[in-house]
């Protein structure tokens, strides 16, 4: 009966609008999978349309089967499917980050793409969750042109550096501002994040004035979309296998070959066999151990994150629960994470609404300590840690051939060695927006913060160690803190005229309470380790700091026409860490774009964007610490038990901001659906820079913090976005992102340099002209072919073995110049293909353990490399010189190398199960590889390394036994939404 | 309702808008110098706190390079008294290896700066305590206290960072950088060896004057004391080839009833409580808290739990000290040579010297004046002067108290002394403060070279290598004229880059 009206139904259409078809289908979401509401679906070329209802379903009546039908939807792309003889067509939409439309969220404000007047990169969900991490910087790695990403460890819950736009401060803190939906700071975990947009230029990052030097990355967590209640279950198991890059260790045999170098003798050049054979009998070769080995394993990853969320007139929710436990690939170092996010907005009235998001985190980590990791990298392959009875022997009273004195394995084995922390914080976060009149708007934005951190280690007499018997240290930290931010927001629109604009305050404050214990002479024979037990030689110690900072804010948008824009922001800011009097500092900017595409006169079906845009503002640093312009004697110390008080810090009370202008021209261009290119070029400039500069120790302080100097960075950085193939069931696009970055060191004055060493003499130069952390090192001429020995460059250009008198050079920075980044995306029906992967070029680093390999008789087996060469006889050109005469700690340009690297980072595939088999619920199944390969010039480690003056050496490759290897991870992903 | 809800809003937002934060926050774990000198116990404080820098490292947690090992190392490491017996890239390496020293030498430089720390706080109390027109018998003692510390640290200082004092030179060799007051801190030349020691003389002269009262304080063997400023001056005045001044001072404390040269039995327990002995004039009080570990004095020359035992007696030192003959069961201080311990094929004879303070072996209160340097200080000034008899007399003083049996067969008489009586007097101070540091200085001043004629990392052995024989002397590292300018430390490169004025060390 149905079939025969619609027959005439059919007849009757036809007859009266001749030759109609019609279609239907369903509309559903490419990431969740799930039907979408009021999504439009167009027949092309007429105003003839319709939306989908609450399932997702549509009815439109099309001319015939040429028409072409075009579904769209805010946030989505944009897809054009012909008809043809199809009656129904069901089609997915993807979700589309470069869309004009898509909302930016720019922390204080949002705006739409097409507003934006500066360099902002924004990164979608389903782009950064290729990577699986506990963070987000792992996921950011390689994504956003400018931006470094630097993770010179392996160990489960590291976090990466990330710097944007180059070093630009000396002493004080570069790291990115994070703010989370809207305030500054706070936590979050990355399974609750719907976007993450990195603000690159003072037209975005003014607003945050004084705490954006190093850029700003701003967090979304997620919220309802749809009325419908959706649930989304993620599960993910993985394997972890070690990483060492290019790094080898060599065998018994392979070692014993190398040591037999150490009994050439250095006048007659020939080997004492007989020497060498009464030190190192062969019997040394019936053993070989490989010590790293033992310590390491392949581990395990879990991750599970379940969410639930939905909306309805007066209530938008999401609930959410995740948890992440990486185990490390050195044995008994693991990492638990576990977050609780509840984001809640009520809407009281039509004119007030109330938001309330609660995050809670907890985390905890088992670690193994150092020192025995670094025996195991000190340990030779000739020493067996058993001993007759297959049971790890003690190394106290055995002969060995390594250094040290101490079996590392007997603390790893017994589980006696403990170093666990654990850590709890929650922030909650609450904002009220009442909307005063039509075109403003009261906000107010507050956060209070509450983390708490403890550590616990302990050792047992019978662990062997360097320091014999037992301790326990437990460390307790307890902060809490608060910002408020209370603004009035306007927005409205006159003609063609749109004037929006924000004033405000705010107010942050945090306080911070420490507490270590430690004792010695725990209970033998039993496992009692808490501070209580402890008999002997107990210690204490705990400080109390706090900070704040008061600001005002504000900030103005203008737009004419959807042509130009302008927006202009202005904040002052006044913080505790500086004297009275050099507290305060403003910071404004200006920023603008015109929008060619809009403008009559454009016509173009192939040129779907076109804009240009500059920026010109101040930012500024002053994460230094505390106190740092007062004058202090510290009373941490004693002296036979008396109060003793030593002087730590020199005053300066002229101490002020360290402050950056910055300018930005860009373009953006889009070639219809398919391209998308963004250009930028940067000029910063850093003036003031807050240097803990190196003193005449003779003055009774070897530092202080003082302004001197500027740095520039330029730069360019291109994004490219290209989708070659698209069709209803293929799709291929490819992303390719390059930035190049100088930077140079200026305003420091005539003559004046300095040289800083932050580790024993390894020297960095900071001149006018120079790069920030320019290697300055003495010239390393290579090992004499006729002698053996090491060769320095002497001041008058002649060659000399003295090191003492080998001149200085600058020898190249670790500052990266060329990095990017190429990540690409097939999809064909329900499977899709992705890998992302980036490269850095340029750089100079210092391998300190190339230098320890070199150095005699510092027992670790590294593999030399191909390049390497053994001398042995007069006319050898050789890199590796007669052992007799090596140097130990020297530090010369001989042990700089290259940093250049191409890593891939990620390999996923993934297969979303067809709806007809799973009904209403969206099941992908992914299986992903996350540090795939790696291609280097640096040989025996990962190329990746710090580069970080205030905590180490900026761009020192660390020896073998003082890192945590890099790791590769085997991904398997399941992710239902019902 | 609406009009409630404005009300609230309202309060909010006036709430919101009036929170402000204090900005005036201080440290609350320190003090500035003004706060800390307008009371008598911020004085006392910041002396304690050259102490504590003795024993602490304040700007680096890496607890190795303190003042005290640094002390230790750079003087006897540099001698002929101890083995290098595993290659290393600790920079004591270099303190070995004279031809490798440079500039930049971590533990070198870190020597100078905390030294000069010490100087900078006793300036800050002297430039307050010396306004005071009044002063209380505590605060005289206070500043004759601040005044012996700044010359025992430059004292310190000029031994290894200039040649030796000669009278007819000195006036021309550049000495130390002097910081006379809390805001002399620009960069400066360093005044001339002369004008160095008579400035540090000048300093104890003064104290030896303000320390002449009775206050508790200096009855402890941890502080300064008027007999501290007394052994202190009999050192300097040695050191400048004062003889009369240096026998006159070593007389006057060798006479105060405070201080009695340890007897044998004692001696050989003296180390592990160097606070508690009349032995003790002053010595650095470390606490059970204070245990350095592994970065302890005791760690590279003792093998136990937490020491390296890398470094131990050389040879000649074994031979000065009667190896082989009956003193090695009669003379207490071969109680302190352990049993041989084999690294690399070096036979390395360790020294337990310097640890056993609670039962540990790396803590250790470092004695920094004995009385028993007083006697031989003494005999060295007699031997000098050409006084034989009174050289001899000191030196078996000393003898008398370290032998445990047969103590007359092992005191010497005139005719015992064949050669030069200072080398005699030498040998007997090489024995006594084995690894005390002073022989490095006491061959320095003495223009006597320095012979390592046995194995060991400073030549060029390399690990396993045949021992037997000793090395060439003109192999690299045997044998070193006292004139060598590697002897001399360098100015630290930090120093250097710093203050245009300070001229660098020859050589470097």
């Amino acid at each position: 009966m149905k079939k025969v009206l619609l027959f005439g139904l059919l007849m009757f259409t036809t007859l009266v609008m001749s030759a109609q078809v019609v279609v239907k289908g369903v509309v559903t979401a490419g990431d969740d999978g799930l039907p979408m509401v009021g999504a439009s679906v167009f027949e092309k070329g007429t105003l003839n349309g319709t939306v989908t209802d609450v399932d997702g379903n549509y009815t439109i009546s099309v001319r015939d089967a040429k028409a072409i039908l075009v579904f769209s939807s805010i946030g989505f792309r944009t897809v054009e499917i012909p008809v043809g003889n199809r009656a129904v067509i069901d089609q997915i939409l993807e979700v589309d980050s470069q869309l004009i439309d898509e909302v930016v969220v720019m922390g204080y404000s949002s705006k739409t793409r097409g507003e934006i007047t500066s360099a902002v990169t924004t990164v979608s969900a389903d782009k950064l969750k290729d990577v699986v991490s506990n963070n987000i910087g792992d996921m950011l790695q390689g994504k956003v042109a400018g931006v470094t990403v630097v993770k010179d460890s392996g160990r489960p819950g590291a976090e990466p550096s990330i710097r944007i736009r180059g070093a630009s401060s000396l002493h004080a803190s570069q790291e990115p501002l994070y703010v989370v939906d809207g305030i500054i700071g706070g936590s979050y975990d990355p399974d609750d994040v719907e976007s993450v947009t990195v603000l690159k230029d003072a037209g975005a990052t003014g607003m945050y004035g004084a705490q954006a030097n190093g850029g700003v990355i701003v967090v979304t967590t997620k919220k309802a979309k749809t009325n419908k209640l959706q649930f989304n279950f993620k599960a993910n198991v993985g394997l972890i296998t070690p990483d060492f890059s290019r790094q080898q260790l060599m065998n018994t045999k392979q070692l014993y070959t190398y040591y037999r170098e150490y009994f050439r003798d250095p006048e007659t050049h020939l080997v004492d066999d007989f020497a060498f054979k009464t030190a190192l009998p062969a019997s040394i070769l019936e053993n070989d151990t490989d010590w790293r080995s033992l310590i390491m394993q392949n581990a395990m990853l879990q991750n599970y994150h379940f969410s639930v969320m939905g909306k309805n007139d007066w209530y938008s929710g999401y609930l959410s629960f995740s948890y992440y436990k990486e185990d490390g690939t050195i044995r008994n170092t693991d990492y638990t994470q576990v977050n609780v996010r509840s984001n809640n907005t009520i809407n009281l009235t039509k004119w007030l609404t109330l938001t309330a998001n609660l995050d809670v985190s907890g985390n905890m980590g088992s670690g193994t300590d150092d020192n025995l990791v670094y025996y195991v990298g000190e340990n030779i392959p000739f020493d067996s840690p058993y001993g007759p009875d297959g049971n790890y022997r003690s190394f106290k009273e055995s002969k060995l051939y390594g250094r040290y004195d101490v079996n590392p394995m007997i603390g790893f084995e017994s589980g006696k060695d403990v170093r666990n922390n654990k850590g709890f914080g929650t922030d909650l976060d609450f904002v009220v927006t009442a909307k005063l009149a039509p075109w403003l708007s009261f906000v107010s934005q507050s956060r209070a913060s509450v983390g708490f951190w403890h550590s616990h280690n302990h050792r047992f007499a019978e662990v062997e160690y360097m320091k014999a018997g037992d301790e326990v240290e437990d460390s307790m930290s307890y902060s809490y803190g608060g910002i408020s931010t209370n603004m009035f927001k306007a927005d409205k629109t006159f003609g063609k005229h749109s004037l929006a604009g924000l004033v405000g305050y705010e107010a942050q404050m945090t306080w911070s309470n420490d507490l270590t214990g430690y004792g010695e002479g725990l209970p033998l024979g039993f496992d009692l380790s808490v501070l209580n037990v402890a008999s002997a030689n107990m210690k204490a110690a705990g400080n109390r700091v706090s900070s704040g900072m008061n600001s005002v804010i504000s900030q103005v948008n203008y737009s004419y026409d959807k042509r130009y824009f302008l927006t202009a922001s202005l904040r002052y800011d006044e913080s505790s860490t500086f004297a009275p009097g050099h507290r305060g500092a403003t910071f404004p900017s200006v920023s603008g774009a015109w929008a060619i595409n809009n403008e009559p006169f454009f016509h173009s079906d192939i040129i779907t964007n076109l804009k240009l845009k500059a920026s010109w503002g101040k930012t500024g640093m002053k994460d230094i610490g505390p106190s740092k312009y007062l004058e202090r004697f510290e009373y941490s110390t004693q002296y036979d038990s008396h109060s003793a008080a030593v002087p730590v810090q020199m005053a300066n009370r002229e101490l002020k901001w360290e402050e950056t202008s910055q300018f930005n021209v860009g373009a953006e261009l889009g070639i219809t659906d398919r391209v998308s290119i963004d250009l930028n070029y940067y000029r910063n400039v850093t003036d003031d820079l807050l240097v803990y500069r190196d003193l005449p120790p003779t003055g009774g302080f070897s530092n202080q913090w003082q302004n001197l100097g500027s740095v520039l960075n330029t730069g360019f950085e291109a994004a490219l976005s290209v989708t070659p193939v698209k069709t209803s069931e293929l799709r291929w696009d490819v992303d390719f992102s390059i930035s190049y970055n100088s930077n140079r060191l200026f305003n420091l004055g005539e003559g004046v340099q300095f040289i800083q060493s932050n580790y024993r003499s390894l020297s960095q130069i900071y001149r006018d002209g120079v790069e920030m952390y320019t290697w300055y090192l003495r010239e390393y001429a290579g090992v004499d072919p006729q002698t053996g020995r090491e060769q320095f460059v002497a001041e008058d250009g002649s060659l000399t073995y003295d090191y003492a008198s080998a001149r200085f050079v600058e020898a190249g920075s670790p500052n990266i110049p060329w990095q990017g980044g190429i990540s690409t995306q097939l999809t064909w029906k329900n499977f899709k293909l992705s890998a992302n992967g980036s490269f850095v070029w340029g750089n100079t680093l210092y391998g300190r353990n190339r230098a320890s390999r070199l150095a005699t008789f510092v027992s670790n087996s590294l593999m030399p490399s191909n390049e390497d060469k053994i001398w042995r006889q007069p006319g050898d050109q050789a890199t590796i010189g007669l052992p007799a005469y090596a140097l130990a700690s020297v530090y010369h340009t001989g042990d700089l190398v290259k940093g250049n690297y191409f890593k891939l980072r990620n390999v996923t595939l993934s297969y979303t199960l067809p709806k007809s088999l799973t009904k209403n619920t969206g099941i992908t199944i992914a299986l992903s590889c996350d540090n795939v390969f790696t291609g280097t010039t640096v040989w025996g480690a990962d190329p990746e390394v710090s580069m970080s003056a205030d905590s180490g050496v900026a761009g020192m490759i660390e020896s073998l036994d003082n890192r945590y290897p890099n790791k590769r991870q085997y991904n398997l992903q399941v992710n239902f939404t019902f | 309702m609406k009009k409630i809800f404005k009300y609230f809003l309202i309060m909010v937002a006036g709430a919101g808008l009036m929170t402000s934060c204090d900005l005036n926050i201080v440290p609350e774990d320190s003090l500035t110098g003004q706060q800390m000198t307008q009371s008598p116990t911020g004085i006392v404080d910041i002396l304690n706190g050259c102490y504590a820098v003795m024993k602490d490292h304040p700007e680096n947690s890496n607890s190795n390079n303190w003042y005290g090992r640094q002390f230790y190392q750079m003087s006897d490491f540099s001698s002929d008294d101890v083995v290098y017996g595993h290659a290393t890239t600790d920079e004591l390496n270099m303190i070995f290896k004279f031809e490798e020293r440079h500039a930049g030498l971590s533990n070198v430089a870190s020597f100078w700066a905390q030294s000069y720390k010490i100087i900078y706080s006793t300036n800050v109390a002297l430039d307050v305590i010396s306004e005071d027109a009044n002063p209380s018998d505590e605060t005289k003692s206070l500043h004759g206290e601040a005044l012996f510390l700044k010359a025992y640290v430059m004292h310190s200082l000029v031994r290894f960072y200039a040649k030796p004092y000669k009278e007819a030179t000195a006036a021309n060799e550049p000495g130390l950088v002097i910081r006379e007051n809390g805001s002399d801190a620009e960069p400066k030349g360093r005044a001339s060896l002369k004008e160095t020691y008579d400035y540090i003389v000048n300093c104890l002269l003064d104290a030896e004057k303000l320390m002449d009262v009775d206050v508790d304080r200096s009855q402890s063997r941890c502080f300064a004391s008027i007999g501290a400023v007394r052994a202190l001056l009999s050192r300097v005045y040695l050191y400048m080839g004062n003889w009369d001044k240096s026998i006159e001072y070593a007389t006057k404390v060798i006479n105060d009833p405070n201080y009695e040269i340890a007897s044998a039995t004692e001696f050989a327990d003296y180390f592990k409580s160097t606070w508690t002995s009349k032995e003790t004039i002053w010595c650095l009080k470390m606490l059970p808290q204070d245990d350095k570990g592994s970065g302890s004095v005791a760690s590279m020359i003792m093998k136990a739990d937490g020491c390296w035992g890398e470094e131990g007696y050389s040879e000649p030192l074994l031979e000065d000290m009667g190896r082989g003959t009956s003193l090695e069961n009669d003379d207490v201080r071969w109680t302190f040579v352990c049993d041989v311990n084999t690294k690399n094929g070096l036979d390395l004879i360790p020294c337990s010297k310097l640890s056993w303070q609670d039962g540990k072996p790396t803590l250790f209160s470092p004695p920094f004046l004995r009385v028993t340097e007083m006697y031989l200080n003494r005999a060295e000034a007699y031997a000098h002067k050409g006084d034989k008899a009174n050289a001899v007399k000191d030196v078996n003083e000393v003898r008398r108290h370290r032998m445990t049996a047969n103590v007359d067969a092992h005191l010497y008489t005139e005719a015992d002394v064949t050669g030069d009586p200072v080398d005699f007097v030498l040998k007997e101070k090489r024995v006594e403060f084995a690894f005390e540091a002073h022989r490095f200085f006491d061959l320095m001043r003495n223009d006597k070279d320095i012979v390592r004629d046995y194995w060991g990392y400073h030549t060029i052995y390399t690990a396993g290598q045949s021992t037997a024989g000793k090395p060439a002397m003109d192999a690299v590292g045997v044998y070193t004229r006292h004139d060598d300018t590697r002897l001399v430390f360098p100015i630290p490169s930090k120093e250097i880059d710093n203050n245009p004025n300070c001229e660098q060390n020859p050589g470097y």
